[in-house]
């Protein structure tokens, strides 16, 4: 049997991000509706928009909670973090806001289990910081 | 993870990384290379060591995005992405792309092994969020119009699977961080990667099987519909008088998709071969459907077999994607469908087909 309820603590997590998704993220969704928005650099003023809402998601703690602690994520664990998912799916633009998006959360996760130390230094670091994209063939 | 010419089977890659005094130039084509053409860097698997087992072919590397030799092909748009230059799935060709051995990420001949450790939990949020971007359409009205000429049975129906869709990555993510933790606790990574080979090897037969409840009517039923209005002979469409379903349209579909399927690359005939496992099945299963209405024809509407056959014949379909050699996939898809569909007492004679298998094809794998 599957239990849904969450802790308290987390479920404020849960109804925060909820909210902003609803109210912050899915406009952007709206003013730029291709999905590959979210990743093309060229578009300046969708940039501008994107970084104070990354910068609140720091805030919250819920930037890039694909990862563990020592790499700078919340270490939410697969289950916890499939609730942050179930709301980030609602937009093309969640992913990107929240630091978790694909193909970039799987790379950051093998860098980090089998890159070398200046293979993580170049790479995983920026990619991290949301500084970077990447992709796996 | 996918090549032009093998599909997403990575022991069919052929993109190459040769050593060249201490560089290494790789040299190959990918498809459906996901945000390549936005990406600083790209990790690419590529075949190091051919001559080695096939899971130890490969190895990772990282490429700068800058690296000379890095072209797109097209950059393809997939789902609902852009079709023109900014689709987020371009075709990758790597034409003898030099990077320092330093760019080599994880051991030589790891590249699945770096893979497996990572694709499991990929699928399971794309699960997750593909399943919250449909519900959001549904709930925005998007589509309205297409919506409102569904049933009000369609929409329930829909509104079952979403449920599903939420328990089965509910359910995935569970399992995966319990196998984590199993990980972390001192087992190696090979044995997460073959358990999640399991995992991924269980979800394709139950996708397998969902698409095969979808193609049974369409495959077969359009020939019949075509001949009946003239377009193909008229024979071809004939009704089976006993078992009320179309069944030469079957029967020539069958063979068609035999032919096809045991001529075509893996990735297709993979493909065809759950359009054709069902074909058999779809003699009988409508007419259960009318038995109400045929009471002297009850006795033939049962499955050969009986639910386990029917059980059988629908996990064929998910059976030849684990075959190995030409032949035996040949084999697995010519037999796999007659075997557990129309021989009767589907179950012993399916083991029969497996067992003769193995004795026939044993010295050749």
């Amino acid at each position: 049997m599957i239990d849904f309820e969450l802790d308290p603590e987390f479920q404020a997590k849960v109804d925060w991000a909820r909210r902003f998704v609803r109210d912050q993220v899915e406009p952007l969704d709206h003013l730029f509706p291709d999905p590959t928005a979210p990743y093309d650099r060229s578009l300046k003023v969708a940039r501008t928009l994107l970084a104070p809402l990354q910068a609140e998601v720091k805030r919250q703690g819920l930037w890039a909670c694909h990862l563990d602690k020592d790499l700078g994520g919340p270490d939410y664990g697969q289950v916890k973090f499939l609730h942050i998912n179930e709301i980030l799916g609602r937009t093309n633009w969640g992913p990107v806001v929240f630091g978790c998006q694909g193909p970039d959360s799987g790379n950051s996760e093998i860098l980090a289990r089998f890159g070398t130390e200046e293979q993580k230094e170049r790479w995983l670091k920026p990619l991290l910081a949301g500084d970077m994209y990447s992709c796996s063939r | 993870m996918t090549e032009p010419h093998g599909g997403a089977d990575p022991t069919l890659f052929t993109c190459r990384a040769t050593q060249d005094g201490g560089d290494w130039v790789v040299d190959g084509e990918k498809w459906y290379s996901s945000h390549a053409n936005f990406a600083d860097f790209i990790i690419v698997m590529a075949v190091t060591d051919p001559d080695a087992p096939p899971y130890e072919r490969a190895s990772m590397f990282i490429l700068p995005a800058t690296a000379e030799g890095i072209g797109f092909v097209r950059e393809t748009g997939v789902f609902t992405e852009p079709l023109g230059s900014k689709g987020g799935h371009p075709y990758v060709r790597y034409s003898q792309v030099r990077v320092p051995a330093s760019a080599m990420l994880g051991p030589r001949g790891g590249g699945f092994m770096v893979a497996q450790s990572r694709l499991g939990g990929g699928r399971i949020v794309e699960l997750c969020r593909v399943r919250a971007t449909f519900q959001r359409h549904r709930r925005n009205g998007k589509s309205a119009e297409n919506f409102s000429a569904h049933s009000s049975v369609e929409h329930a129906d829909e509104h079952s699977h979403l449920y599903s869709a939420r328990f089965a990555g509910h359910r995935g993510a569970r399992q995966l961080a319990g196998m984590a933790d199993r990980l972390h606790s001192g087992s190696v990574a090979q044995n997460r990667g073959e358990a999640l080979g399991i995992a991924m090897l269980v979800a394709s037969i139950i996708g397998t099987a969902s698409l095969s409840n979808s193609t049974i009517l369409y495959t077969t039923r359009i020939p019949a519909a075509m001949s009946q209005d003239g377009y193909l002979p008229a024979w071809l469409g004939k009704i089976h008088p006993r078992f009320a379903t179309p069944a030469r349209a079957i029967s020539v579909s069958l063979v068609l998709y035999c032919l096809l399927a045991n001529s075509l690359s893996r990735t297709s005939s993979t493909f065809i071969s759950g359009v054709v496992s069902p074909l058999p099945c779809s003699h009988f299963l409508l007419f259960g459907a009318c038995a109400e209405n045929f009471p002297a024809r009850h006795a033939s509407s049962a499955f050969p077999g009986g639910t386990p056959g029917l059980a059988c014949a629908i996990l064929f379909s998910g059976y030849p994607v684990r075959s190995k050699s030409l032949l035996q996939r040949a084999f697995r898809m010519a037999l796999g469908p007659l075997v557990a569909g129309v021989w009767p007492g589907g179950i012993r004679n399916s083991s029969l087909g497996i067992w003769l298998e193995t004795r026939l094809f044993a010295h050749i794998s």
